[in-house]
Parts: C-alpha cells; structure tokens; sequence
C-alpha cells in the first residue's frame, strides 16, 4: 500500500484549495497537475489536441459543486489547429468529463474572425470530490490550442427556465452550437449544422425561425453516438431528457430561435 | 572551431605548467582520451594532473579510434584535436591504441569483443551466425597493446571515462591486473570520480561490483550514520529532485515535471486515472517495468538473468501468468541509441494482453507514473534510487552503483528474483506496506550523496551542462587566466581520495565532519 507521506518534503508548501473558485491563471497552485494542457498567465492555460487532464484542489467538503467552463476559441487555437489538421472546415467536438464521467460536450467551428467561446455548466453531486482528494476535469477531442479562459466552481445554482434565446442557452451551458462570438455587442451564436445538447432531468424543446414545418434532424448520444428519436412539430424539435450529451445534426444551417427546457 | 579555442589552448598550456611539479622518476600516470566529447576529455586529464601534483608523474594519453566506434558513436571525432588539448594539458606522450598490433585473444577479450559488438551493432544479443572475428582480435589486440603497456612502465594510475567496452575496459582490466590504482571519472554533475584502489579490492569479478560493495561501505558509515545531521540538506534535495530540479533520472515526460499530488487520496484517485487510461484495472496493483538501453554494458556489474534482454523478456513471460496485479513495461526513452531491433516492439506484439501494457515512457508523466506504480522493477536503473526516495517500492535483478546502500530489494541471482517478485505481488495484492521508513530515507541520502558530497564542484572542471564549446573553453580560459589553485576544491578532493584510497571524490572529508 502508497503512503502520500513519503511523498512529500520538509520544504512543501502547505496544501491549498479554493472554495469558491474562478480560476484565471494557470499557474495558481489550486490547479494542481496538469497533462497535456499548458498553463498560461492571463488565462488557466490551453489545450493539446486529444486528450487534457486538469486536477484541482477545491476543499469544499463534502458538498454539491457545479462547474463553468469558459472555452475561447481565438486566431491562436485556429493557427495550432491548423499545424496538425488542416481540414478547417469540420467543426471541433469536444468531450468534458468530470471524476472520469462524461458531463457536457461542445462543438465550436473555426473561423477568422472573430473570437468565439463556449460555455460548458454542469453539477456535481455531494461527496463526488472527495474533501481530499481532487476535482479530475477532462477535456477530449478536437481541443489543439482552445484556450480555457476560466474555471468556475462553487455551490450550484439553479438551471434556467422559460424560453431562452440561444446565446442564452448556450451560455448556460445547455446547448452548444458552433461558439458565441465574443466581445460583440449583440453576441450572436455562430450558425452550424452541428448542436450538442447538454445532459439535463427534462427534455429541451429548440424552436426555429417561422417557415420551417416539420425539420428532419439527426440526434446520436455521446460518445457511443447510438441513435435517439426526438419528436418534431411545426418549427419545433423535443430533445428527450438525458444523462449524457447528444449530438443533433440540422438539415441546413440553423435558423435556431430558442430553446426552452419543458417541466416535467 | 570556437574562437575561444586556441586563448583555451594557450591559457591550459601556462596555467599547467606552472602548477605540476616536475616527475624526477620515471613514473607514468595514464589518461584515457577515446571520447569525442571535449567535457569528458578534460574530467580524464584534470584528475590526472590532481593525482600528479600529489605523486609527480609524467602524462601518457590513450586516445584513437577505429571505423566500429566512429561509425557508431564518434563521428566528430577529432584526433588532432585531441592531442593539442592533451598537449596544453601537459602530456609527455600520446599514444594511438588502435594502431595495429598481434592481438592476445583470451576469455576476457572474448567477453569485452561480445559486449562491444552488441553496443556498437545496437543489438540486445549476438543473433547465431554474427562474425565476432573483426571485434575479436580488436578486442585481442588492445588487450595486447595494454598488457605491454602496464607491464613496461612504472604506472601509478590509470584515469578512464569509461569502465566497459573494449577500448576503455580492458585498459581498465589492464590496470587491476597489475594492481594499479584505477580512476573513473562519471561523465554528469560538477566534478565526479570513483577510485579503485588494488589494496581496497575484494574480490568482485567485475569492477563496477567492486565499487558497488565499496560505495555501500562507505554510505553505511559515513552517511547513513550521520542521516541526523545531514535531514535538512537531504530534504532540500529530496524536493529538487521531486521537481525536476539537479537533474535526476531521466524517466519523465510531458508539460510538467514536478510532482503535485500529496494525499492518498489523490495518489487513489491519479492511480485510477492512469490506469482507465491505459486500460488496465483501476483496482488492481500496478508493476512497473522499466526497460534499460539494452545494449549498454553488458555483464559489467552482478546481475540475475544472462543480459538485459533476457531479463524484460522472462518478466515478460510471468506477467502474462500473473493476472492478479497490472503490469506496465515502458520502454528506455534513449533505447534508439542501443537497439536497432526493434526488441521491445516484438517483445510487446508477443507479450500484451489485457493487464499487460507496454508503453514508450515518454507516454506517462512523472505523476501518471508515480500515481499508478506500487512496485517498479529494475536491473540497475535509475528509478531503484530515485522511486524509493519518494516511497515506491523497487527490485533489481541486478546489482548497481548505489544497490548496497539498502534502498532497493536487491537479487543477484534469478532464483532471488523470482521469489522477492512472488512474495511482492502476494503482498501488494493484500494491501500490504511495501517499503519501510528506513529505504525511503536512506533512497534520499542517496540522492543528496550523489548530487552533493559525491559531486565537487571546481571551476577547473565546469559542471557537465556548462555547453556548447565556445561556453566551456571561454569558461576554462578565464579560470586558468584568474583563478588560483590552493585549496581548490578539485585538489582537495583528489588528494584526500588520492591518499586515503577512498573510493570516491568528496565535496568535503566526511569523516572529519562526522565527528
């Protein structure tokens, strides 16, 4: 059996955690290994393509945590990407799971301009992180150079109801549809064929602009990408409840309007 | 050529001359000058103009090459060059080794031909039908050339970077034979040396064990029992190497290098992540085989199995019939420079099977490795010193420069091996403690012997990342220009091991300081 006490030195540093946390540095100790990722200065740091692990020391006990990622996908990511996959055109997929489970899943598309950013949200039952231990995030995919502008962890707070536009749906976390851009003053979402929507306990019902009747999609669960009836009405598309993220495919680019999760 | 080069050559020149005295007897001392490295050039000739001031001797250079080794290895390598340095350095004769001579063909030429021939082939093992003959009387007749050598002159040392291969080991045999003290300067860090002395031996049969046995002796009384004093400078080193800091092993990969996990909890829940990752059971111990350069001095210390080869290979095979523990191979990251036959690849296509993964190390960061290992074997790697000193268990098939200072489980015999690796993974599987208080400790004395009191730090000798040429020679002019010798730590030390046929150089007297 491992003992951590060997491990460690006279010279250590006291251990440090952070609750709440809105981590904007990747050299802040709380961030305590990573693999794969590079640490940055003004941002946590960004990612490798494939596969990224960040281990985090929170110390909030034995309490629920809900986690907010902020993705940024700027010239930089575009350029790296670029080095290793030239096909541009295919927008990135990426996996975020949490203490080795999938929680929520993005697609963003490159684009000259300008800088688009996904938000990922999702919640962590009590005793998950153990008072010890670690928070384990990991980031798969399509992910060379993306930047992760900010990591947020605190008690949770409840999800949005009602009808959302889609910047708002995807800033909370619910949807993710090709990036939002950033630092416009109206942030409109990128238009893409490619949605993912996140896990949630009620289904999602997605609204499309008038003189859409009854819109033909493709849903598939991730990561086995097996196939997932959704109901369709006139301009609507009922996405069924459930625990991990799923990948609809739109006929043609997008004219989304809102999405709105249904009560029970 | 470096501008700094001939101002170097001409300060070497003055500053040597001025600080040896003259050898009134026709004493020798030999130097070995057959690596193209000018660092290792200059640890060769530095310690042997030390010994020279303590017992005048004149300066005889050993240097040369043959097609084998250049094609090899030395394809810089700079004769002309050479012999200027050794020049400035004050040799009074430089002789070319590999110049044809009878070659006196016995066993122990045999054995240096074989494991020359698998270094510079880059291969784990002879295949049958290899011509050993070219290799053979090489190896007979450098034999030759150094049995002359020793026997027709009055010689009181020989100072050698190497201990192994034909053209650096049998000079080194050359010496022990004729009972002449034997100096091997290690080719890292700042200043560092081991010393035989004829009237220090043993019996070993090789001499990388006589030193092991002598280190061990050593360590036991002059550090082990003095851990008290010496916890708060074991502990800083014990943290830089944990961060990658004073150049430990070499087993390390990815974007960090320092070691951040520090509960259980978080080694449990790392473990766990590594081991999903690499599709093996995250509830099951995990060994660690860490594979060497296969080809590297071969037979040259004590060890279990018939070459480093056999020994992945055999354990190998045992992983495959012990199911009820993880078994992870890595590859050597340097092995394209010892194996041209793809022996770890084959051995894997054989071998892997759900619970046995073979892996480049490269593939694993340092808290991915040390997260998931619970046992790591070895036959003489680096890892039996550094994984102890942060409480990973590890066995040696094998003996080491550092295995009989009590960190590792050490075999040196298969039948030891088999049955320390039996009862290991018995106990690992019943969540048993697997390393006492007292390894991990004398793993870290280890640590703080090998980079602090074993390492001696002289301007004379700039510390071996001091590179590329125009920084070392413009480093070694201005010492030679401004800095004066008396009690320079490169004369202490060489005088006081020198004298007290100790065997190894010391920062400072230990057994002054014990006191």
């Amino acid at each position: 059996m491992r003992h951590a006490r060997h491990l460690t030195t006279a010279h250590d540093e006291p251990v440090r955690a952070g609750f709440p946390l809105a981590l904007h540095r990747g050299t802040d100790p709380v961030l305590v290994v990573t693999e794969g990722f590079h640490r940055g200065q003004a941002v946590p740091g960004r990612c490798a393509d494939g596969r990224n692990l960040l281990a985090l020391r929170i110390g909030a006990g034995d309490r629920a945590l809900q986690v907010r990622l902020r993705l940024s996908l700027d010239r930089t990511a575009t350029d790296w990407r670029m080095r290793t996959t030239p096909l541009l055109n295919s927008p990135r997929v990426l996996l975020v799971r949490a203490q080795h489970r999938l929680r929520a899943a993005a697609v963003l598309c490159d684009l000259p301009e300008p800088v688009t950013g996904a938000w990922i949200r999702f919640d962590l039952d009590a005793g998950e992180v153990p008072p010890d231990g670690l928070l384990l995030l990991e980031l798969t995919g399509e992910a060379a150079g993306l930047a992760l502008a900010e990591i947020v962890v605190e008690t949770p707070r409840p999800a949005p109801t009602g009808s959302l536009t889609i910047p708002k749906a995807a800033r909370a976390g619910l949807l993710s549809c090709g990036g939002l851009a950033v630092g416009a003053p109206v942030a409109e979402h990128v238009k893409h064929p490619l949605l993912v929507v996140n896990p949630r306990p009620v289904p999602l019902r997605l609204t499309f602009d008038s003189g859409w009747s009854r819109p033909s999609v493709q849903a598939v669960t991730l990561p086995e990408r097996e196939p997932l009836p959704c109901k369709t009405g006139r301009g609507t598309v009922k996405i069924p409840a459930s625990a991990t993220p799923i990948l609809v495919t739109l006929p043609e680019e997008s004219p989304l309007r809102t999405a709105e999760p249904l009560t029970p | 050529m470096s501008r700094y080069y001939q101002p170097f050559l001409r300060a070497a020149d003055t500053f040597w001359r001025m600080n040896l005295p003259i050898s009134r007897e026709d004493n020798w001392i030999v130097a070995e000058a057959m690596h193209e490295d000018v660092r290792v050039l200059i640890r060769t000739l530095t310690v042997a103009n030390a010994i020279r001031r303590e017992t005048p001797a004149r300066l005889l250079v050993l240097t040369g090459t043959d097609d084998a080794w250049r094609d090899a290895m030395f394809k810089n390598f700079d004769q002309a060059r050479i012999r200027e340095i050794a020049t400035a350095y004050g040799a009074d004769e430089i002789i070319d080794v590999h110049e044809e001579t009878a070659p006196a063909i016995s066993e122990l030429t045999d054995r240096y031909a074989r494991a020359t021939a698998c270094r510079l082939d880059l291969l784990p093992r002879l295949p049958d039908g290899y011509d050993l003959g070219p290799r053979r009387a090489k190896a007979g007749a450098l034999a030759a050339h150094y049995a002359a050598l020793f026997r027709d002159r009055r010689i009181i040392g020989l100072v050698t970077s190497h201990v192994d291969y034909d053209q650096w080991g049998l000079a080194a045999e050359a010496a022990v034979e004729h009972e002449i003290p034997l100096i091997h300067v290690q080719l890292t860090g700042s200043l560092k040396a081991y010393a035989l002395f004829p009237e220090t031996r043993q019996g070993e049969p090789t001499i990388r064990a006589e030193l092991t046995r002598q280190i061990g002796a050593l360590f036991e009384q002059d550090v082990w029992s003095h851990r008290e004093r010496l916890r708060p400078g074991v502990e800083l080193v014990a943290w830089r190497a944990r961060e990658n800091l004073g150049r430990p092993a070499w087993w390390r990969a990815g974007s960090e290098t320092s070691f951040g996990l520090r509960t259980d909890t978080d080694l449990r829940q790392f473990a766990g992540y590594t081991a999903r990752r690499l599709g093996l059971d995250p509830n099951r111990p995990t060994v660690t085989v860490f594979n060497h350069a296969v080809s590297d001095a071969l037979g040259t210390n004590r060890e279990a199995f018939p070459d480093l080869a056999a020994w992945l290979e055999e354990t190998a095979h045992h992983a495959r019939h012990t199911p009820e523990v993880n078994w992870l191979f890595l590859e050597h990251p340097k092995q394209r420079h010892y194996d041209s036959t793809g022996h770890f690849a084959a051995l894997a296509a054989r071998a892997e099977q759900p619970g046995v993964v073979f892996r480049r190390s490269e593939e694993l960061s340092k808290n991915a490795l040390w997260s998931l290992t619970d046992l790591g074997l070895t036959v003489r790697g680096s890892v039996s010193n550094e994984l102890p000193a942060f409480g990973i268990p590890v066995i040696q098939a094998g003996w080491s420069e550092w295995s009989g200072c009590g960190m590792s489980t050490v075999a040196a015999y298969e039948s030891d091996y088999w049955k320390e690796l039996g009862s290991s993974v018995e106990r690992l599987c019943l969540g048993a403690d697997m390393i006492t208080a007292q390894q991990v400790e004398r793993a870290r004395l280890w640590l703080w012997f090998y980079r602090s009191a074993a390492d001696v730090p002289t301007p004379f000798v700039p510390q071996w990342e001091i590179w590329p040429e125009d920084l070392l020679f413009h480093t070694l002019e201005t010492t030679m220009r401004y800095v004066e010798t008396d009690h320079d730590p490169l004369f202490t030390s060489v005088r006081r091991m020198w004298h007290r046929r100790e065997p190894c150089l010391t920062r400072f007297d230990l057994r002054e300081a014990g006191r």
